[in-house]
């Protein structure tokens, strides 16, 4: 059984920098071809979803958290990012985020599963930069 | 430049390897044992091979936008995970323009994009939108 008082739960929150070095790795993994003329002054977008490393709890921290055995294999189910500006290499980003709902459902292809959603934020200051929704399948 | 409703987007395509799960479950700080251990997967009776991290997925989804669009910017994507891709895969990415908006002389484009495996097609799927300067 889930930890249900993690519902409205708010991550500690950190912070996050995106190196050059850590994006040409991402690229390098995903076969980006970096295409950015501006000197690299633009991360690759899919940093959005790696901000999850600091919400303040790693992953293992957050499935601890939840009182989830990892080792049942978790699943990302839908992911929805939302940006209001770029993320920029080399800057120190401030990262947020809060536990919205848990409901348990039946799924024909997987069995009885928690269906986990969850919001991160990026922000600069007090400026919003990225909404993420993340939605978790969590098999029993 | 036109841009057509229906449109096809170009191809965009990639061979996942091992090596590249493991930078993800590095920079992700995740220890989930399905992208480092294939017979956990197989034990969980999710495949044969070590299963890609979704972020990853996505990203590909993105690097077929930036292949076809040089400047643009990412307004939002929708992404919903359908099923796996695993170590070894060959992944594409197809899609369509399924809106054209043009505000104050800045272009809006929606995109229906889908990432393939070679045994199964909308692996992901997403909605982006993107604007064109």
């Amino acid at each position: 059984m889930l930890n249900l008082d993690a519902i409205n739960h708010e991550f500690p929150g950190g912070n996050f920098l995106i190196s050059k070095d850590i994006n040409e790795l991402i690229n390098n993994s995903t076969g980006m071809i970096d295409n950015d003329s501006d000197g690299q002054k633009y991360s690759h977008q899919i940093f959005s979803m790696i901000a999850l490393n600091s919400i303040g709890y790693s992953l293992e921290d957050l499935f601890k958290f939840l009182k989830y055995d990892i080792s049942k294999g978790p699943m990302l189910g839908e992911c929805n990012v939302i940006f209001f500006s770029m993320l920029e290499i080399d800057k120190n980003y401030k990262v947020s985020g809060k536990i919205r709902s848990i409901e348990f459902k039946k799924s024909k292809k997987i069995g009885e599963i928690d269906i986990v959603k969850f919001n991160v934020y990026i922000h600069e200051d007090d400026f919003k930069l990225l909404s993420i929704e993340y939605k978790l399948i969590l098999p029993r | 430049m036109n841009y057509k409703l229906g449109q096809n987007l170009i191809e965009w395509s990639f061979k996942i390897k091992q090596e590249y799960l493991i930078v993800w479950s590095e920079v992700l700080d995740d220890p989930n044992p399905i992208h480092l251990n294939k017979n956990k997967v197989k034990d969980l009776g999710l495949g044969n091979n070590c299963i890609n991290q979704g972020p990853a997925n996505v990203a590909y989804i993105i690097n077929c936008i930036s292949n076809n669009f040089h400047k643009f910017e990412l307004i939002s994507i929708k992404n919903k995970f359908k099923g796996n891709v695993f170590s070894g895969d060959n992944v594409t990415v197809t899609g369509l323009i399924s809106s054209v908006n043009n505000c104050d002389e800045t272009i809006y484009l929606t995109l229906d994009l889908y990432l393939n495996t070679q045994n199964k097609k909308g692996v992901v799927e997403s909605t982006a939108v993107i604007k064109i300067p």
